[in-house]
């Protein structure tokens, strides 16, 4: 071909430069996309509504992180533990509660523990606000823990319909775990 | 062409030729041409063409052109190769003397030292060109020629119209020198004449023990005069015809006048050597043989042999043109050159490489600076993604040493040694790419949390008998504000678990009694709290089939197993 055939100067400069222009337009197509995606992420409302769910996330993450260090894992052992904490708790103060488990299959790979709570005594009564609050401090102190019966009993086995009771009742509760027994 | 137009032109005229070239001299005479094409080496070729033939007469370029076209293809000239001998009518010949040697540096000052040496010719309109006669220590003795450059112009473009591409171009006389010493006629311990007989002038070379001495030009040739031509006609006419006898009257008048010029040069002529022979060609050249002038001998001029082959007819004619074409194989002892000054003929690529190169480098500079642009916003971009990315990160990790509290209040290690890898700079990923990773990674962390405290949308948690409880108790609690006086005796509240295409719900079972002024009163406290309890959106089902009971003192009603059940799903966030 004669343009290499005699290769001068010139010649040179614009093979070069043709090469040159290639590779420089090939470099700058590849940063013009990076610089679209660069664009793209860094406007404005995109930015801080990625900024937004990350702290959203963060919260998020504190509180469930939060959740289970506060519920120390899932065993029968930490719940019997939880439940008799939050029975000590200042304005419940129920003293010592018996539990006892029973294990229900829900359905295939999720298993209900139920926890029974009662009083050794069962004459042992409470007012109201004790009770509602122990009940209370259950469910708020655990997500996993829901309270799924109770029993109020006035604590006069003796009063009759027209009479006024005091408030003082007798407990029975049921509180139950819901989790997986294997990875679906 | 054209590189290699240059590249001979750098050489000095001289074309380098392997194997077998093929090149063509051309003589363009002011009503004539001839052409020779030769194949072969500079010591060793042949002719394979020759053409010859009258130009236009009435300055018709384009005429003149085509007759030119017209032989250069019958003869299959190499149209790139060519070199062109013009008539020696056109110079003027000086010889010269210079204080330098060196060949760059004469050139540098020649054309004004020697201007007053051509005071017809305007030095700027003027192509000179010198061949070194003598070189002895630092002077040199120039034989110095010049020709207007309108009249090289006109032939080069009468060429370039006809399709050819004139390496170079000269005078008759190197050409006439060339073609002898190519042959070999010149000797080293004589001198002697040679002689080209033009149209209109007559070229003689003085060669003394085989150099070039002189060049003179006669103005006067086989046709006479330029200023009389006799066969000129008027412009556009054709010329009078001309008789044989006519033809041959006027030839033997230019013989004689020729011959009477060539006495005067030969006597004139200083040679070293003894002048021994007058060797003759061109028009008419058989006409000056017969009679020695001077006591030297008049022989032809007779450069084509049996090697090489001869032109058809008249070789002598062909003379100039041989030595044309020898030069360009290469064979040139004189490298004349008058296209020196010009705008040289090139090819497409030698017109459009400057331009080219001015175009591409800015091509090239304006990508290098759109690159650079690009490169700028880039980094200012990601200067900014930056400073959001680290914001995010300082947010997020709580860092014990400056007491800082993230969001994170317990971020796991994969997700630390994630922003730590942020400052690694041979971490490629962009800052937005970095800010998905920990949004990615603190999703996932969420989702199996969520999982692990069964709080995922594939488990559905129990509901709470205490909510469901706590809704009941909140409509009794309404009532209550409207005048009811309800008593609770005994209360359960149970979540049941769904069956049957049914969803999970909480039976609130109530023992209680209902004190009011008398039992209707009460009675319909009652009903009023049962219509309060099914508006409520979470309500399911009341149960009130066991009957109820007036009050001993009348006062009032109770109930036993009361039963309301409760979606929890449907009671307002709030109200739980």
């Amino acid at each position: 071909m004669g343009f290499f055939k005699d290769m001068n100067l010139a010649r040179g400069v614009v093979l070069a430069s043709v090469l040159g222009s290639a590779v420089l337009g090939w470099l700058g197509w590849q940063e013009q996309a990076k610089l679209r995606t660069l664009e793209a992420a860094a406007a404005k409302p995109e930015i801080e509504k990625d900024m937004v769910t990350l702290m959203t996330l963060g919260h998020e993450h504190t509180q469930l992180k939060g959740a289970l260090d506060g519920q120390s894992g899932a065993g029968s052992d930490d719940i019997q533990s939880y439940v008799r904490r939050q029975a000590t708790t200042p304005r419940v103060d129920l003293g010592n509660v018996e539990l006892d488990k029973d294990v229900k299959q829900i359905s295939k790979g999720i298993n209900d523990d139920v926890y029974r709570i009662y009083f050794r005594d069962k004459d042992r009564s409470f007012d109201r606000t004790r009770l509602t609050n122990f009940l209370y401090m259950l469910e708020e102190g655990s997500p996993r823990v829901k309270v799924t019966e109770i029993k109020l009993e006035t604590a006069d086995k003796r009063l009759k319909d027209h009479e006024v009771p005091n408030d003082l009742w007798a407990f029975e509760a049921r509180i139950t775990v819901r989790q997986r027994t294997t990875t679906p | 062409m054209s590189r290699r137009a240059d590249a001979a032109r750098a050489l000095g005229g001289r074309t380098t030729h392997t194997t077998m070239a093929r090149t063509c001299g051309i003589r363009i005479g002011p009503k004539r041409f001839e052409l020779v094409v030769l194949e072969g080496g500079a010591k060793k070729h042949k002719v394979v063409a020759t053409a010859r033939g009258e130009l236009p007469r009435d300055g018709d370029e384009s005429a003149a052109a085509k007759v030119l076209r017209d032989a250069l293809a019958a003869a299959k000239a190499p149209v790139d190769d060519v070199m062109v001998a013009i008539d020696i009518g056109l110079g003027a010949f000086r010889t010269h003397k210079v204080q330098l040697s060196d060949r760059a540096k004469i050139e540098e000052t020649l054309k004004y030292d020697v201007e007053g040496e051509f005071p017809h010719l305007a030095i700027d309109d003027a192509v000179v060109d010198f061949e070194q006669l003598d070189n002895a220590g630092d002077t040199s003795q120039l034989l110095v020629s010049a020709v207007k450059k309108e009249d090289v112009r006109r032939v080069v473009d009468l060429l370039a119209k006809a399709g050819a591409e004139p390496m170079e171009v000269e005078l008759e006389g190197s050409a006439v020198y060339n073609a002898a010493n190519a042959a070999g006629l010149l000797v080293a311990d004589k001198a002697q004449v040679l002689v080209h007989v033009g149209e209109h002038s007559t070229c003689v070379v003085i060669v003394d023990g085989g150099k070039l001495r002189e060049v003179r030009a006669i103005p006067f040739g086989a046709h006479g005069a330029a200023t009389a031509a006799p066969a000129a006609g008027a412009e556009g006419e054709p010329a009078p015809a001309v008789g044989a006898d006519e033809q041959q009257r006027r030839l033997i008048v230019a013989a004689t006048r020729i011959r009477r010029e060539l006495a005067r040069s030969v006597a004139a002529a200083r040679t070293a050597n003894p002048l021994d022979d007058v060797l003759v060609c061109g028009l008419g050249a058989k006409s000056l043989l017969g009679e020695p002038i001077l006591d030297c001998e008049v022989k032809l001029l007779e450069v084509f042999g049996a090697e090489t082959g001869a032109p058809d007819s008249d070789p002598a004619e062909h003379v100039v043109a041989y030595g044309a074409a020898v030069r360009q194989l290469g064979g040139g002892a004189i490298k004349a050159s008058l296209r020196r000054e010009e705008l040289r003929y090139s090819g497409t690529w030698e017109r459009l490489e400057l331009p080219l190169m001015v175009l591409s480098l800015l091509v090239v500079l304006g990508m290098g600076v759109w690159y650079r642009g690009l490169l700028d916003d880039t980094h200012a971009l990601k200067a900014d993604l930056v400073f959001w990315r680290d914001s995010a990160r300082n947010l997020l990790v709580p860092e014990a040493k400056s007491a800082r509290v993230g969001n994170l209040a317990k971020p796991s290690p994969d997700f630390l040694k994630l922003v730590e890898g942020f400052k690694n700079p041979a971490n490629e990923a962009l800052p937005n790419e970095q800010i998905d990773a920990m949004q990615r990674m603190i999703m996932a962390e969420v989702a199996k949390m969520k999982k692990d405290l069964g709080r995922d949308a594939e488990m559905v948690q129990p509901q709470s008998a205490l909510t469901g409880m706590a809704a009941v108790l909140g409509v009794l609690q309404a009532e209550s504000g409207r005048g009811t006086r309800p008593s609770l005796r005994k209360l359960s509240a149970t979540y049941q678990q769904g069956k049957q295409g049914k969803g999970d719900f909480v039976r609130v079972t109530m023992d209680l009694t209902f004190f009011a002024d008398d039992v209707v009163l009460a009675t319909e406290h009652f009903e009023a709290l049962k219509r309060t309890l099914r508006e409520q959106p979470w309500f399911l089902a009341l149960d009130d089939k066991n009957p109820t009971k007036p009050l001993e003192t009348s006062q009032g009603m109770s109930i036993t197993g009361l039963v309301v059940d409760v979606d929890c799903t449907k009671i307002p966030a709030g109200n739980s």
